[in-house]
């Protein structure tokens, strides 16, 4: 039983970060209704921006994340307006292939950049463990979640408190009914996918610590984002936070008890199974066809 | 379209002369091994092109049947000798079923829900394919795959060439019937108006389904030509990059076309060739190669170019 | 005889219920209108007609089979053939290809048929053609074959719709709102365009708020209000029924001015 808690602890400490990486992509797609397939590279360089700044170049840790969670922000807003844009017109299969297209470029730009080799970042505390029963806690892994916690709260009260916030919430629900009362949904779509971005970039830097970063490590951060997402169902915030976790625990205990060489298949699983049994998402109750008169 | 009907003859026979003469004049093996690869992406553009190009359902796990088939056709040459002529119509056969299968099951959900799936099933496969050991021998990969023999006939470059610009025919040829049948009219129409097609009739959930068998089943057999090609198959023929390749193909020669795929195919595999220097960039130039033409050149290379000719001839509203 | 029965149709999504128990008869060749105030139910009703819904009760019969539920494509299959109320079309296809693709319900070439080219094909395909042609004859867009859909003036397009809809050899169409957005001239085409029609043999059921086109040419009246019948009749009839005038002036919007 002290096992299976062990996992458990490891589970939801991990899937708080998958919930942030998750909250991202399904705040993208819910408002502009797109895939993003650079998510995972978002995750990279967060990993990598935090492992030059601080690592390489010994900025204070706290503000290294800062730094980095504003640049991919403003990354994340670039490539919106400069790539994205244009294509508002055209089918989402243009715009899903233009993310494809930048990840391609992130995932290869990265590999010259910092090179092949996995490097790894420094914990950011002073690495101490201790017990609550038989179950052991670290306190790296302690900060990392709380840091999780932290960044999902801020998330949550800046889409439910603030003015840019309401109206990332009305185009969710309708576009034009949202652009009629004079929403700025450029606008709302350029801050949507920066932050996005930066809350992957944000999963990136809390987990570069715990485990090796290397380039291609996005594609792996994005199909766990995509079966978050799948789980909540796509577009669902709060779903994403729940899925993040459960892809944890899931991910956890299907290594412990099953087989430690599929753990990343988990995620893949919950996919395939909630796509063909569930696809409105584990949280959601069914959702209704639209009421037409 | 309408273009003089010999010159459309000629147009068509003799670039496949060319090629059919190709081996009579270039005896490098080095080439006819970069023109081999050209025609196994020839394929595999092709078929991923029946989905992006005619039915517009963008199906990111095509490596996924490309590695399947090559599997197959492998496991059944090492573990039971199957020579090729067994092995690639069962790789054939079995890709078109799973297509079947994942077909039925996700159609029901569409556009951004088939990407997930297509794109799980590729990593699903890498997985099974690198921990199942005493099948596939795992990350080692699997060797001894019998090279191709046909009447006492041990295959070589040559060969391989013929059989590979075969298939591509054959494929390119059943690509076009298709086209410009009810089969093809039906994929474009689920492309452009789903309630409209339904309307008149058109079933869009068999038809993608159907479409999308066609397309697994090219792919597996492409893959069973690799395995007995190169006769060694790994995990890595499931990497997302091989299908991000073949996508880059079909965007860039220009989806729904015929022709389109072809071009990209051949650019993409001779483009790394001359580029061997600069091979750390190649990925990242593929990737700013597919952001930019998605955003300048959207109906790509082909599709450009017969625009430009048709609009020479002055006949700026024809369809293409 | 009639070729469509409909019969204590319920169309409930969550708690509001969009048609209540509507029922009505379309003979064979007849032209019938559906009126009502906007929000009275009649998109809705057409829309389970023509199979995008699922009716939550009731029975709809067409040429003595029941339809109600089925996947909309196997009720285009069998005959009963819808357009939109807003435009729709193959928007990247021309509009000679357009027509050859809307004749789907007619063709029967399989796979391997049409992979070896079998003379049965190219008949097929030829059938196709002509008949696309003179569909585009009818419509007076001949000169117009090899254009995009997406490049027509709005009325050739609407047009364009009902020809889309011709070309799969319906037995009965639903016309959703013809008119919208056509000018006087354009509707008095059109009305002789469906005149042609049932000339041919095409029963027409149609939602329109053109109300010269619908007293012109309807054999026969269905008035909606609030998702129910409140009256059925001849044109004359429902012109002086005090329920249809009463809904019509109680409702905040007015349609005739549409």
């Amino acid at each position: 039983m002290t096992v299976f808690f062990q996992y458990l602890v490891n589970g939801i400490v991990i899937g708080g970060t998958y919930s942030l990486i998750g909250m991202g992509m399904t705040l993208i797609f819910g408002i502009m209704r797109i895939v993003n397939f650079a998510h995972g590279e978002f995750y990279m360089l967060g990993a990598y921006f935090l492992y030059t700044l601080w690592a390489i170049l010994g900025l204070n840790p706290v503000l290294s994340m800062l730094f980095t969670f504003v640049l991919i922000l403003f990354l994340g807003i670039g490539f919106e307006q400069l790539f994205l844009r244009p294509l508002r017109k055209e089918s989402s299969t243009s715009s899903m292939l233009m993310t494809i297209g930048f990840l391609i470029v992130l995932q290869n730009a990265a590999l010259l950049i910092w090179g092949g080799a996995t490097q790894t970042v420094p914990t950011l505390v002073d690495l101490k463990t201790f017990s609550i029963g038989d179950v052991v806690f670290s306190t790296d892994r302690i900060l990392v979640f709380l840091i999780s916690l932290t960044i999902i709260i801020f998330t949550s009260l800046f889409i439910g408190r603030t003015k840019t916030g309401r109206s990332m919430r009305a185009t969710f629900q309708d576009m034009e009914a949202a652009e009629v009362v004079g929403v700025n949904i450029e606008r709302v779509y350029s801050i949507t996918f920066g932050f996005g971005a930066a809350l992957a970039a944000a999963g990136g830097f809390l987990l570069a610590p715990l485990f090796v970063i290397s380039p291609t490590m996005g594609a792996l951060a994005t199909s766990k984002a995509f079966a978050v997402v799948t789980a909540g169902g796509l577009g669902n915030v709060r779903g994403a936070i729940l899925g993040g976790l459960l892809l944890g625990v899931v991910e956890s205990l299907g290594a412990g008890y099953i087989a430690s060489g599929y753990k990343d298949a988990f995620g893949y699983l919950i996919i395939i199974l909630v796509i063909l049994f569930k696809p409105e998402g584990l949280m959601s109750r069914k959702r209704k066809k639209g009421v037409h008169a | 379209m309408k273009m003089n009907k010999t010159t459309t003859k000629l147009l068509q026979t003799i670039p496949v002369l060319i090629l059919l003469a190709v081996p009579v004049v270039v005896t490098n093996n080095y080439v006819l091994n970069v023109l081999i690869m050209a025609g196994i992406w020839t394929l595999l553009a092709s078929s991923l092109n029946i989905m992006i190009g005619l039915v517009g359902q963008l199906s990111m796990g095509h490596a996924a049947f490309y590695g399947i088939g090559a599997y197959i056709s492998g496991l059944l040459s090492v573990r039971l000798g199957i020579p090729i002529w067994l092995g690639m119509p069962a790789a054939g056969l079995a890709t078109t079923f799973l297509g079947y299968l994942i077909g039925k099951l996700t159609f029901r959900v569409r556009g951004s829900a088939f990407v997930l799936v297509t794109l799980g099933l590729g990593e699903v496969m890498r997985l099974v394919t690198n921990n199942w050991m005493s099948l596939t021998n795992g990350p080692l990969g699997l060797q001894g795959i019998s090279p191709v023999k046909l009447f006492g006939v041990n295959f070589t470059y040559k060969h391989y060439y013929y059989f590979i610009l075969l298939l591509v025919l054959l494929v390119s040829y059943i690509i076009w019937r298709i086209k410009n049948s009810r089969f093809g009219r039906a994929f474009i129409a689920m492309n452009e108006n789903e309630p409209l097609a339904n309307a008149v009739a058109i079933h869009s959930e068999r038809f993608l389904v159907l479409a999308f068998m066609i397309s697994t089943c090219i792919a597996g057999i492409a893959g069973s030509f690799y395995a007995h090609y190169v006769t060694f198959i790994s995990p890595d023929l499931f990497l997302l990059s091989n299908t991000v390749t073949i996508v880059v193909m079909v965007i860039v020669g220009g989806k729904g076309t015929v022709l389109g795929p072809i071009v990209g195919a051949i650019i993409f595999t001779l483009l790394p060739e001359w580029l061997r220097a600069i091979d750390n960039y190649r990925m990242l130039i593929y990737g700013l190669i597919l952001m930019f033409s998605i955003l300048f050149m959207k109906r790509g290379i082909v599709p450009s170019f017969a625009r430009i000719i048709k609009k020479k001839r002055g006949a700026l509203h024809e369809y293409s | 005889m009639s070729i469509l029965k409909v019969e204590g149709v319920v169309q409930r999504f969550g708690g509001l219920v969009a048609v209540n128990n509507v029922g009505f008869n379309v003979g064979q060749n007849e032209i019938v209108s559906i009126i009502g105030p906007n929000g009275a139910g009649k998109t809705t009703l057409f829309n389970v007609i023509a199979g995008t819904y699922k009716p939550s009760e009731g029975s709809i019969i067409f040429k003595g089979k029941e339809i109600a539920g089925l996947p909309a494509a196997t009720i285009a299959k069998q005959g009963l053939v819808r357009t939109f109320q807003i435009t729709s079309l193959f928007s990247n296809v021309s509009v000679l290809e357009s027509l050859k693709i809307a004749q789907h319900r007619t063709l029967e070439s399989n796979l391997f048929n049409v992979l070896i080219n079998a003379p049965s094909v190219r008949a097929e395909e030829q059938v196709a053609e002509k008949r696309a042609y003179e569909i585009l004859a009818l419509l007076k867009l001949e000169n117009k074959a090899n254009h995009l859909s997406d490049s027509l003036p709005y009325g050739e397009q609407r047009l364009l719709e009902i020809g889309i809809a011709l070309a799969a050899k319906p037995d009965m169409l639903l016309l959703d709102e013809p008119a919208a957005g056509l000018n006087e001239t354009e509707t008095i085409e059109l009305m002789g365009l469906i005149a042609l029609l049932r000339d041919e043999g095409i029963t027409i059921l149609l939602v329109e708020h053109d109300m010269n086109l619908v007293m012109s040419i309807s054999d026969r009246i269905l008035v909606l209000a609030n998702g129910t019948k409140i009256a059925e009749g001849l044109p004359s009839e429902i012109q002086t029924n005090p329920d249809v005038i009463e809904a019509y002036l109680g409702g905040d919007i007015m349609d005739f001015s549409e």
